[in-house]
């Protein structure tokens, strides 16, 4: 019966959702529950086919819990595309993943905001 | 920490064989010893300074190290894991133990410390890989050896095989539930495998006791040749003594009636006490052998046989059945089952153990019967009587083997519990009306498993 509730309490974790809002060249991803290993594919391929003639990314992190590596390095991959067709801005950030931007140094490639 | 403390702490960490980074809190390597370069496969003055942003750039197959880092610093405590790292086409192992380095209250860095962990990891891979393939011949051994010796029985040649799917099947039920820690097994295969073996012990018994089809089996013929050459000699001397001829055609009217009544009785379900009398009559009759001399109509063995109550097992016959788990438990002593495999005997040879005591070959009871037995006893007697290839009856449908199952919880010989359990689980259930529906029906009737009829 514990295995039961360990399982629906992990498939609830693994949820992750994208909203897209595009305004002209700019895109905004509201993004929200955990960006894990499970979860980055998801994002990864949203950031590699939404892109075209975007000039600013915006990625809100208002809702977002856990970014795993596997998250970084999608964020990795948006900014270098980004780094030769505009800008990208990670938003509204919390202190958790925050204090992950620092550690790894996403904190310097990143523009948070 | 002076310059003095700093000299000293620098030469540790610099000639220490575990590999040593400090990452900051600005996301930089401040410190990083040659060993933990080492196992990176890079170079230390290559690390200083950098990110692990700009490290995740250039080591892009390794998630899982960087994984790490960042859980020590979500969970703010120690990790301790072994990771694999790739780098020039070579699979690595590192250990990898993080902390954070304090200032007071705070935070100021998180250090990890790595050590190279190829080797013993490779070796336990190696290890675990030899392990499996050490278990796959022995399971799938027992497996082909159990069906073969199996077949050559004309009765319940599948009974082993089905109580290993209706045991799978169950135990892939509990898994399903999250309840198979609740008995404590963590690996089932030690269990399947005493399955295989519970009956390993008819080996040792003859197959004409362990297949015997009637109460008399291969000594009908023995009975039927005495009377055949008997009426021959009585026709003889009938024609050469006519003065004792009515003497001698009463004789032959009884021998061939009693011929026809052992054939009556040798297949009978149960023999009823007039039966029995009119038997013993018979065994009074005498024969005549080719030799001309005058002999009983059946020898000890054969009236003990044909006098059988129930089943065709004489009482001496029944024991040399009944030890089949003896056999099985002196053949398993000579086995080598350690580790996760040495209750294999124990289990396998306790599947004719009552709760109550009245079971065999030891008599042992409660709490002295283990989970795994009583579960094997179930299954044990439920394919026995659902059979469709019986000894001597017709297979008994589901419903009715869980009835008399449940009797025999109700008499304190099983584990009510488990016996609801694997009703519930529908483990038990082949087809829709829940026959053992796969086997072919067989035309013998007879055998061994007469403990369960009921």
């Amino acid at each position: 019966m514990r295995y039961d509730r360990l399982t629906s309490q992990r498939e609830r974790k693994m949820k992750m959702d994208i909203k897209t809002v595009r305004d002209e060249a700019t895109l905004i991803l509201q993004i929200s529950g955990r960006v894990d290993t499970k979860t980055a594919p998801q994002l990864e391929e949203v950031v590699s086919n939404s892109l075209d003639g975007v000039k600013l990314l915006i990625m809100d992190f208002e809702e977002v819990e856990y970014i795993s590596s596997a998250g970084l390095r999608v964020l990795l991959i948006a900014q270098k595309t980004m780094n030769k067709q505009g800008d990208m801005k990670v938003n509204n950030v919390n202190t958790d993943i925050m204090e992950i931007f620092e550690v790894t140094g996403f904190s310097d490639i990143l523009t948070i905001e | 920490m002076d310059n003095n403390e700093r000299y000293i702490f620098e030469s540790i960490v610099s000639d220490m064989s575990d590999g040593v980074f400090v990452i900051g809190f600005d996301g930089k390597i401040s410190l990083c010893n040659k060993a933990a370069a080492d196992a990176l496969n890079t170079d230390n003055n290559d690390l200083i300074g950098k990110s692990v942003a700009i490290l995740m750039n250039e080591f892009e197959e390794n998630d899982e190290f960087f994984e790490l880092l960042l859980d020590a610093v979500y969970t703010k405590s120690k990790v301790i894991k072994t990771v694999p790292f790739r780098t020039d086409g070579q699979m690595r192992y590192l250990r990898v133990t993080t902390s954070f380095l304090m200032k007071g209250e705070e935070k100021i860095a998180l250090v990890a410390v790595i050590s190279d962990n190829t080797d013993p990891v490779e070796l336990f891979i190696h290890n675990k890989r030899l392990a499996n393939q050490v278990i796959g011949l022995m399971n799938s051994f027992v497996e082909v050896m159990v069906t073969e010796t199996e077949e050559r029985s004309a009765y319940n040649a599948d009974h082993t095989k089905n109580m290993v799917r209706y045991a799978v099947r169950y135990l892939d039920w509990l898994t399903g539930q999250g309840r198979l820690t609740e008995f404590t097994m963590e690996n089932t295969a030690p269990f399947i495998m005493s399955i295989w073996l519970h009956d390993i012990g008819k080996l040792l018994v003859p197959p004409e006791i362990m297949d015997k089809p009637t109460r008399l089996g291969a000594s009908l013929k023995d009975v039927m040749h005495r009377i055949e050459i008997t009426k021959l000699m009585l026709k003889t001397k009938m024609m050469t003594s006519a003065d004792k001829k009515d003497e001698l055609q009463k004789w032959m009217d009884d021998i061939s009636e009693a011929a026809n009544f052992i054939n009556i009785c040798n297949t009978v379900g149960s023999l009823d006490e007039a039966s029995r009398e009119r038997l013993k009559k018979i065994s009074e009759l005498k024969c005549i052998t080719s030799d001309d001399e005058v002999v009983p109509l059946f020898t000890a063995y054969e009236y003990e046989s044909i006098t059988v109550v129930k089943g065709t097992l004489t009482k001496s016959e029944r024991m040399m059945v009944e030890s089949h788990v003896t056999f099985t438990r002196d053949l398993l002593a000579k086995m080598e089952f350690r580790g996760d495999y040495r209750n294999v005997p124990m289990w396998a040879a306790s599947h004719h153990e009552m709760l109550d005591g009245s079971g065999y070959p030891d008599g042992i009871k409660g709490e002295d019967i283990s989970w795994e037995s009583r579960l094997l006893t179930i299954i044990d007697i439920y394919e026995a009587l659902t059979a469709k290839d019986r000894p001597y009856k017709p297979p008994v449908t589901p419903e009715k083997a869980f009835a008399i199952l449940r009797d025999m919880c109700g008499a304190g010989k099983l584990d009510r519990d488990i016996l609801e359990s694997f009703y519930e689980s529908g483990a038990w259930r082949d087809c829709e009306d829940g026959f053992n529906c796969s086997r072919p029906q067989r035309t013998y009737r007879r055998k061994a498993e007469i403990m369960y009829e009921v």
